[in-house]
């Protein structure tokens, strides 16, 4: 497999009156060719600043971001825009990221006038191709984005996105604001772009249904750090971080009527600020596993299973070679 | 058991000086005392009219009920006084909204926007109604209670915003709490936190719920019956259990099928079912069935009439052709 994207140690800070706020903090990741890696979390957790910061939209304060080996922090936004056609990005509300005053097929192909890219007659030939590559007519070329209802907006988005031949497409809720029979449309869009084209995704949701269904890979992020990350499609069958579980017990699931519904424990309390984070692990201050190391010690992303790897001290790999947490210890409700 | 709410034919029409546009045609349904029914569907489907109808605080006069009756107890309310809705409404019939940081004032504290819910319904010193908000914001778990009360909303995340909601649709004494989306704005785990809360809420008091959601699986997971709305009608209802294992309208079938829920494992990702074209904008409803043009087994029929909500056993369906196969038993 060859490595699309990589950030190692990746910092990014905002200022803040009291003082600096450390949305991403020390975050690795890997994005393979032709591959999704879903970045999960809820809000303040930093998935939307890791996913500026991989844009060039926010200052990483350390660390690295490669893409196909290349470094691209510490590049000035000039020599940065080489590197700006291979990564796009689908915004989530589509009524907002397309301009109103202009025609569908200018803003597909303002990208490509922006980068100099062929005379005009292959441009406009290119967004006729890319219009009918998302499923849209050729007449959609003369229209204005109100004239589209969102799941169709959503299409215009993601062929801008593809004028340029991206490696990478940040796709950030991409799904979140269409209603259901829509966003299966959508979602069976990228995943078709995605086979044909061999693009891939960095996935930005919070939603584990979409996640589970469109992701290779995923990263779940807390309080601006990966609390667990897996390169399996079985990732969410049976998650060991205490967060993960958690947030998979939160997930209203149509499993309730299928099986019954087993009352799941509720994870109480909500996401501490990013400006006052706790001590040791994030996690620790709603964790139902908390023991003294816990709130002492941070605990590092370590390797659980061939696939997964998981920053929590309390989990260990039982004899089956899965990875498990202390049951018998749980500490009473 | 007898309902505490019952809907019989409801209709809510809009206009714009031209003609009048149908947003709710003939919805009827109805919820006991302690039940939860979820009313589901798509956008502009006309879930949330109906829900802000039930309050008698629709937009008048751009749109207004056209028709039918919404029976408390013994009376109606849809040819109920503005006095009498004013007894009832945050009191005994209450509403929980999407957007909870936009719900509340915010300039005024929580504290002072419970009191005047409760003040305006009891004949209470401000000081009591002070000790009771305070009683009614631990019940919702508001985190140190005593000394929030002091906040404006700007300083509670949108999850403690929405127990504030939750704390003041119980000040009264509410027999029905009509939920709009109470959770879609929240996170995951905070959306799990206020449903357990709603339900702790209707176990304590029997409180009736009318949950309004666009999420099939928060509405099996919440409510016992369900009434799935497309282009303003009910098109199936019934025992959620029952039709989400086996729907008999084709749009029930379809809105399941597109939800990505047990697509899970393999390296190839399968398609999801889809259902094709968009959801209609009101007004501009093809003749026959309002399903027709996206439906996979559309039948000249459909095309030409319109069909009726008829009983199929325990459910209702709107179809001509429904699936048949658990209407057997």
């Amino acid at each position: 497999m060859t490595t699309i994207l990589s950030c190692r140690d990746l910092v990014v800070e905002y200022p803040t009156a009291d003082g600096p706020l450390r949305a991403v903090d020390r975050v690795s990741l890997d994005v393979e060719r032709g591959q999704t890696l879903a970045l999960v979390g809820e809000s303040g957790c930093g998935k939307s600043t890791l996913a500026r910061a991989i844009m060039g939209l926010a200052s990483v304060k350390s660390g690295s971001i490669k893409l196909e080996g290349e470094e691209l922090t510490g590049l000035s936004q000039r020599e940065l825009r080489k590197y700006r056609p291979a990564i796009q990005m689908v915004f989530q509300n589509p009524y907002g990221s397309l301009n109103p005053r202009l025609s569908v097929g200018r803003i597909i192909e303002e990208p490509m006038m922006v980068q100099n890219i062929g005379t005009q007659a292959e441009r406009r030939k290119r967004v006729l191709d890319l219009l009918d590559r998302v499923g849209l007519t050729s007449e959609a070329a003369g229209q204005y984005p109100h004239q589209f209802s969102g799941g169709q907006r959503q299409r215009i988005a993601i062929a801008r996105a593809l004028a340029l031949n991206p490696k990478l497409i940040v796709c950030d809720e991409p799904v979140s604001a269409l209603d259901v029979s829509v966003q299966a449309q959508v979602l069976n869009l990228l995943v078709e772009l995605q086979r044909d084209l061999g693009v891939s995704y960095l996935f930005i949701s919070h939603d584990l249904a979409v996640v589970r269904h469109i992701a290779h890979a995923t990263a779940v992020m807390y309080l601006g750090r990966i609390a667990a990350r897996s390169n399996s499609r079985d990732f969410w069958k049976s998650p060991a971080h205490p967060y993960v579980r958690a947030l998979k017990d939160a997930t209203p699931s149509m499993a309730a009527i299928r099986d019954g519904t087993p009352g799941q424990p509720i994870l109480e309390g909500e996401i501490p600020s990013a400006l006052n984070p706790p001590a040791g692990c994030r996690f620790s201050t709603r964790c139902r596993y908390v023991v003294d190391v816990c709130r002492q010690t941070e605990p590092h992303l370590r390797q659980v299973t061939d696939q997964s790897w998981v920053a929590c001290h309390r989990v260990s790999v039982g004899a089956n070679g899965a990875a498990v947490l202390p049951e018998s210890e749980l500490i009473a409700d | 058991m007898r309902p505490i709410l019952e809907v019989r034919e409801l209709s809510i029409h809009a206009s714009s000086g031209g003609q009048p546009i149908p947003l709710v045609e003939k919805v009827s349904f109805s919820v006991e005392k302690g039940a939860t029914l979820a009313l589901v569907g798509e956008s502009g489907c006309g879930k949330s009219m109906t829900a802000l109808s039930l309050m008698r605080i629709l937009p008048e006069p751009a749109v207004r009920i056209v028709g039918g009756e919404i029976r408390f107890e013994d009376e109606d309310l849809v040819s109920a006084s503005e006095r009498r809705m004013e007894q009832l409404r945050g009191n005994i019939i209450s509403m929980i909204f999407q957007d909870p940081i936009a719900s509340l004032n915010p300039i005024q504290t929580v504290g002072d926007q419970i009191v005047e819910v409760i003040r305006t319904h009891n004949p209470i010193s401000r000081k009591e109604a002070r000790a009771r908000a305070i009683e009614l914001l631990r019940s919702v778990r508001l985190p140190d209670a005593e000394r929030r009360i002091n906040y404006y909303p700007h300083r509670l995340s949108g999850g403690m915003c929405q127990r504030v909601m939750i704390a003041m649709a119980m000040a009264g004494a509410p027999k029905v709490i009509i939920a709009d989306e109470p959770t879609t704005a929240l996170d995951t785990t905070v959306q799990a936190q206020v449903m357990a809360l709603l339900r702790k809420a209707q176990t304590e008091t029997g409180t009736a719920i009318i949950l309004i959601t666009h999420n099939l699986a928060a509405a099996a997971e919440a409510a016992e019956n369900v009434a799935v709305m497309y282009a303003g009608r009910i098109i199936e209802q019934g025992p959620v259990r029952e039709i989400f294992l086996s729907p008999a309208h084709p749009y029930t079938e379809g809105l399941l099928g597109a939800i990505p829920d047990n697509a899970e494992g393999g390296v190839e990702i399968a398609p999801l079912a889809e259902i094709p074209g968009n959801v209609p904008r009101p007004g501009t409803l093809p003749s026959g069935c309002a399903f027709a043009p996206r439906c996979k087994n559309v039948q000249q029929r459909c095309r030409n009439e319109r069909p009726d909500l008829t009983a199929h056993g325990n459910r209702r369906v709107a179809c001509f052709f429904p699936y048949s196969q658990m209407i057997a038993q």
